[in-house]
């Protein structure tokens, strides 16, 4: 498969859970604004946390779409690395912006 | 080139409840191998070990591919262990009875994700001409269905496993899904389970049957037998 496929299914399956995703991320970057580094350690698990929740609910309520990737020779370890470590980095960015744009 | 996919040594349980022990299986590419059963017999349990993505005491499946075995090699048995093919759909894509397309996507974006023609899927079946950009959780159950079985089956693979194909469908559509495994036959090999037992009899080349965790080459029933 064409990497452009592959990008294109990575998105889709990132879709499944980035509206839940995309909140978090916003409150733990308000939070961060509001409070500062005191509380990076505590965001950062909460993250982790809400992340571990995505897996275990894609993987029980939408198990039966992983046979679409799969038959398309995507492994559910790629689109979980893949997906979760886009989400963090999408996590980590918007921290380092706020620090840096907090007067 | 004719290339034959192999399951055996296969032996699931269910904690103490022995479901599948004695199983042989062979599918060849230019050939439908039909899978008969009762309910909870392992048909789906069987599709799914093969594919390789449910876990089993014991399990054994080879693809004979001698194009990439080289001669030279000790290796020269033709047969390629498949621990997972779920990785390798160029080998072998699955069907499970259930609708597997996530619900966002459309036929025209699924068609383009398995490498096919939208046109030849309205063709096939023309109501996709206006419902070619509609989402598949607002198309209708049947519909989910042939989409399913369309892609599956159409998309380049050796092999293909179709779990219950023509359940939920209308008796023409049905129709048009046996010419389609007829004409696809050619290119790949079919391993096709269902509970509609005459379908699964009129586009077989050969029919196992599960019972007790064994299977058996069927006979096809006589019409006398049907009657008793």
């Amino acid at each position: 498969m064409k990497f452009p496929a592959i990008i294109r299914l990575l998105l889709t399956f990132y879709k499944s859970f980035f509206l839940f995703s995309l909140p978090i991320t916003l409150i733990c970057a308000l939070l961060y604004w509001e409070y500062g580094s005191p509380i990076l350690k505590v965001l950062a698990w909460f993250k982790l946390l809400t992340q571990g929740l995505t897996w275990n609910f894609i993987r029980t309520y939408k198990k039966k779409e992983f046979y679409y990737y799969r038959n398309l020779g995507l492994r559910d370890t790629i689109l979980w690395s893949v997906t979760l470590g886009l989400d963090l980095s999408g996590f980590i960015l918007l921290l380092i912006l706020t620090h840096q744009l907090h007067p | 080139m004719t290339h034959t996919l192999t399951a055996k040594d296969i032996r699931l349980k269910f904690g103490d409840r022995p479901i599948l022990s004695d199983i042989h299986i062979q599918c060849h590419t230019g050939r439908i191998t039909g899978l008969l059963g009762r309910n909870g017999t392992g048909k789906t349990s069987l599709m799914r070990i093969i594919y390789g993505d449910l876990p089993c005491d014991s399990r054994t499946v080879t693809l004979d591919d001698s194009r990439t075995i080289n001669l030279d090699d000790s290796r020269t048995q033709n047969n390629i262990p498949l621990p997972r093919p779920y990785t390798q759909p160029d080998r072998i894509r699955y069907m499970p009875q259930f609708n597997f397309v996530p619900g966002s996507l459309t036929p025209e974006r699924i068609c383009r994700d398995f490498n096919l023609d939208i046109r030849g899927l309205e063709s096939a079946f023309p109501e996709f001409h206006t419902l070619r950009r509609q989402h598949i959780r607002e198309l209708s159950t049947g519909q989910r269905r042939l989409i399913n079985i369309y892609i599956i089956t159409r998309s380049s693979s050796q092999f293909v496993m179709l779990d219950e194909p023509f359940t939920l469908l209308s008796p023409i559509q049905i129709e048009k899904v046996k010419a389609i495994l007829e004409e696809e036959k050619q290119n790949k090999g079919i391993l096709i389970t269902d509970h509609l037992h005459q379908h699964i009899w009129d586009v077989s080349d050969e029919v196992y049957t599960l019972a007790d965790g064994r299977t058996r080459i069927t006979s096809p029933p006589t019409p006398k037998s049907r009657m008793l």
